[in-house]
């Protein structure tokens, strides 16, 4: 299919189930909620190797967050909820309690009990036994002396089913022009809420295949879109491409990647062929890994 | 929604014990069964339908004409709201588990006390031992939340151990008396001793107070729990605009340490 002599191949993303929570992290000013929810979302790429995949969905307001003070909110997602709930308290235990001023909340309604993350239920102890809690509106809050005052912290937060690994791959002619397209697309696509793109800035170069030539690899380079490799029977790539470039959607309901995945390709036809960009498809598994495919054709603005 | 309503048919000769005009146990009940229901007045008993005018139909609400007089107004209340026009007496919605108690005048002795869930709303003044212990029980209040707009008398909170108090105006001596746990707030002032044999908890208060010499001073302080604590009441009906508007600073005193506490007293600014 050619749109604004964009070629928008008939393929689709394969995503997976994955577990997730929200952190709502605030701060005395938006730049130190920032740094905090940096620090906790930092090498949080790829479940292969950083146990999960995070990023900021998007900075709140003073009136939008529940102690009054400006803030950021966050989303984890891993493979599983007790690898989460792990991940969370490391990084919140090392990022968000250290970071001045900060207090941390949940940002999901309140689930069961096989879903719970824990906050301050385990980061209380760094209180020695002058930690104090309270309990309103049905939420406990644990309060850690700290050195700049105290920190405010959640007693738990929960996890909710999510979806994680959706993807557009943008092929251009040039290297400055997948660039610029990427970075466009992934504008784009944060602002669709419940939403992250964990990679740096939102953009991967090193997309990835099942499997290796070597034991021991989970998973390799994806040859078929490297444009050194052009020349090679199985190269995907047309002789004009130079350079692909792949977003990731990390997302708490197949409806949100699916959105997003929308306003990427909104973004990249308006963007047209003059802009470098020779067309967009979607990485997948052959359909058999993961129980969401999202076909670009049934996708299209 | 259904009402029903009870009204004075003349002034009361003695003191009544209300506890039974609980929503929950009147709903399956018609007038005239309601009506033949005995209320203990005094030494004696007295029917429902020779103290009250009846109207309105039995659900899940009921409107009471108030007396100084009528005790256990609301007590033991698991769902449901009533709604009292004027005072109440001692002991009004003493062990509540549920629903909304709403006194449009002053509440008696004993307003609350072992609470362990739903609201208590008095408009007026509250006597003393506001949501404390009954006599013979280890903890007071477990639960709900006791907002007074008014004043109220000594010993309030007493051996509270979770839930809320909010206090519009002044509250008496020996405020959260070994109180365990649980915030009592009080938009006035402090009485005298307030937080003896405090274990831990908070109680907050205006202005500058003399605390007890177990108290440690541990000066002013930038508290993020206070505009969280701030957020929250402002969501609640019914609280007392006094108890409202912390500014998030407040000076802290820890204790009470005579009693091995860890309890805050703070004053907010």
């Amino acid at each position: 299919m050619l749109l604004n002599g964009i070629h928008i191949e008939n393929s689709y993303a394969e995503a997976f189930d994955m577990k997730a929570t929200r952190l709502i992290v605030t701060a005395d000013t938006p730049a130190w909620a920032r740094h905090a929810g940096m620090a906790a979302t930092g090498f949080a790429t790829s479940v292969i190797a950083c146990g999960c995949e995070a990023g900021i969905e998007r900075e709140l307001a003073p009136e939008e967050t529940p102690d009054g003070r400006p803030g950021v909110s966050l989303l984890f997602f891993a493979t599983g909820r007790s690898v989460l709930g792990k991940q969370v308290e490391t990084r919140v235990g090392q990022c968000i309690l250290t970071c001045p001023g900060t207090a941390c909340f949940s940002g999901v309604p309140r689930g069961v009990k096989e879903d719970l993350i824990p906050l301050g239920r385990k980061l209380r102890y760094f209180g020695d036994g002058q930690q104090m809690s309270k309990l309103l509106g049905g939420r406990r809050y644990w309060r850690i002396p700290v050195m700049d005052g105290e920190f405010l912290c959640e007693e738990s937060s929960w996890s909710v089913p999510a979806v994680g690994g959706g993807n557009l791959l943008i092929l251009a002619d040039a290297r400055m022009a997948a660039l610029e397209a990427a970075e466009a697309a992934a504008d784009a696509m944060r602002s669709v809420p419940n939403v992250v793109l964990p990679f740096p800035g939102g953009v991967v170069r090193s997309g990835s295949k099942v499997g290796a030539k070597y034991k021991g690899m989970p998973a390799s380079t994806n040859d078929a879109y490297c444009p050194t490799l052009r020349g090679l029977p199985r190269s995907r790539l047309p002789a004009e491409v130079e350079s692909v470039l792949e977003i990731v959607i990390d997302g708490l309901t197949a409806a949100d990647v699916a959105a997003a995945t929308t306003a990427g390709l909104k973004c990249l036809i308006e963007r047209g062929r003059g802009s470098g960009i020779w067309g967009v498809t979607a990485g997948n598994y052959g359909g058999k890994l993961g129980r969401h495919h999202f076909h670009l054709h049934e996708l299209l603005p | 929604m259904s009402v029903l309503s009870f009204r004075l048919k003349g002034p009361l000769t003695g003191r009544i014990d209300a506890s039974p005009l609980l929503p929950h146990r009147l709903a399956e009940l018609s007038l005239p069964e309601i009506a033949a229901l005995p209320l203990r007045l005094g030494r004696g008993h007295i029917a429902v339908g020779d103290l009250f005018d009846l109207s309105g139909s039995p659900g899940d609400t009921i409107e009471l004409e108030g007396d100084g007089r009528l005790d256990f107004v609301g007590a033991g209340l698991a769902g449901g709201t009533i709604r009292v026009a004027g005072p109440v007496g001692h002991r009004a919605g003493t062990g509540m588990s549920g629903g909304s108690l709403l006194v449009d005048g002053s509440a008696g002795q004993a307003a609350g006390a072992s609470m362990r869930g739903g609201e208590l709303i008095v408009r007026g003044d509250a006597g003393s031992e506001l949501g404390g212990a009954l006599p013979g029980e280890r903890a007071g209040m477990t639960g709900g939340r006791i907002l007074v707009h008014g004043a109220c008398g000594d010993r309030a909170g007493t051996r509270m151990r979770r839930g809320l108090i909010a206090v519009g105006g002044d509250a008496g001596a020996y405020g959260a008396l070994h109180m365990t746990a649980g915030s009592l707030v009080i938009g006035g002032r402090p009485g005298a001793f307030i937080g003896h044999g405090m274990r831990n908890g908070t109680i907050l208060f205006r202005g500058e107070i003399d605390p007890l010499p177990g108290f440690a001073d541990c000066g002013l302080n930038r508290l993020p729990f206070l505009s969280l604590l701030d957020n929250y009441l402002s969501g609640l009906h019914g609280v007392p605009p006094a108890c409202r508007g912390l500014t998030g600073r407040a000076r802290r005193w820890l204790g009470d340490r005579g009693f091995g506490g860890r309890g805050e007293l703070l004053a907010c600014l």
